[in-house]
């Protein structure tokens, strides 16, 4: 073999030990890390509560728990996760923009008869006395019961079991809670009509 | 002593902050709080000594044309780890850092101390470097966030440490706060520079 060409071979066999090394790495360290950098304790502690889990004292017993419960079938914004015992049951949490910041929000649902079985606002920065009110309980119990298969609708009268009320003075933070709901039931939808198996786990 | 050595001139003779002017950009935008300072520092400090200890390691193997994709290869592995890190034990303080965590990996200071040290020294020499460095780096964070969080909000780690009549002049806490101090310092670090060389 050639002087240039053998050499050239050496620096791609370098860099090909280097990049495995480097994948070993992260894959020790996503390992070691496990569900913990993909649940935070109040998306946890968030589900546990809808589907009426005592809640334990601590964020290791939290996600342990939840871990439990929930297997994850999904990654990234919006995260899902489907229950060991209940394959119908999911639980979800999904990120996005609202009025000012990033607003998270956690929702456990049954896919059989496609009712809302719980929402929590687990994190948000709305504009405090208005905005923020969208974390309150009579603000998200109305999501309890809600028909989802088809996304749920802002309504100022609720005459279909999809609607639901905004709050008075923060439309803006409702509509995003609305949308990032909707965006988070779309793909749920598409992921059970495609038939949820053990090959696209984590995709 | 040659190793401390080369720590101190890392910290303070060749400061990446204010001697060499390398990562301004995250310095200027973590530094609102002392805490958000704090961990920025102490991530560019794993990263930095990860790093250029790897790279000096392996600076006899790695091929010249692709030593640049080596090093970004490795900064990006380090950036990756500690960033899965942080999320999975400090959620909300990855939350508060955002993109700054992932733009660790173009930090100025990590890239200069693998271009400009590693290749060329002994990983134990390296690793002096770059604890020298990222001490250095961390150090310049804390102080800057120490007057902006202080001067900004009346607060220090979340504490109230201002009287309570202090009213808080929040341009510390702009960009341009971020300007204003970082500016005052490097004034002051120059001018007791001057004095010690007499000029």
């Amino acid at each position: 073999m050639k002087g240039p060409l053998k050499d050239s071979l050496k620096d791609l066999l370098f860099m090909l030990i280097l990049s495995s090394f480097c994948a070993f790495l992260l894959l020790a360290t996503r390992s070691a890390v496990g569900e913990r950098a993909e649940l935070s304790a109040g998306t946890a502690d968030a589900i546990l509560k809808i589907i009426g889990k005592e809640v334990l004292p601590s964020d290791d017993q939290l996600i342990e728990s939840f871990s439990e419960i929930f297997v994850r079938r999904q990654s990234g914004k919006i995260k899902f996760w489907r229950a060991v015992d209940k394959p119908d049951f999911w639980a979800c949490e999904a990120s996005g923009n609202g009025m000012w910041s990033e607003i998270t929000l956690a929702f456990v649902i049954d896919t059989t008869t496609w009712q809302i079985m719980g929402l929590r606002i687990v994190e948000q920065n709305e504009t405090a006395g208005l905005g923020s009110r969208i974390s309150e309980d009579r603000f998200v119990e109305q999501f309890t019961g809600l028909y989802g298969e088809n996304g749920v609708e802002m309504a100022s009268y609720k005459i279909m079991n999809n609607q639901f009320d905004a709050i008075t003075g923060a439309t803006s933070s409702s509509k995003s809670v609305e949308k990032l709901l909707n965006k988070a039931l779309s793909m749920l939808r598409e992921r059970v009509k495609a038939g949820d198996t053990n090959q696209n786990e984590l995709s | 002593m040659n190793y401390l050595k080369i720590m101190f001139k890392g910290i303070f003779t060749s400061n990446p902050v204010f001697v060499l002017a390398l990562g301004l950009c995250s310095t200027l935008a973590v530094t609102g709080r002392a805490d958000t300072a704090f961990f920025m520092g102490v991530m560019v400090g794993i990263t930095t000594i990860f790093s250029t200890v790897i790279v000096s390691a392996l600076r006899y193997k790695i091929p010249f044309k692709f030593r640049l994709m080596s090093y970004m290869l490795i900064i990006i592995t380090a950036v990756i780890s500690v960033e899965q890190l942080l999320r999975a034990y400090y959620p909300d303080m990855a939350r508060t850092l955002g993109q700054y965590v992932g733009l660790i990996v173009t930090n100025c200071v990590i890239m200069g101390r693998c271009e400009g040290f590693a290749v060329s020294h002994g990983p134990k020499e390296t690793f002096f470097d770059a604890m020298g460095v990222s001490i250095g780096y961390f150090l310049v964070l804390l102080s800057i966030a120490f007057f902006r969080e202080t001067l900004g909000n009346g607060t220090l780690w979340g504490l109230h440490v201002m009287p309570g009549s202090y009213v808080p002049c929040r341009v510390f806490n702009s960009p341009s706060g971020a300007f204003l101090t970082f500016a005052a310092m490097l004034y002051f670090v120059n001018l007791v520079k001057g004095w010690f060389k007499g000029e």
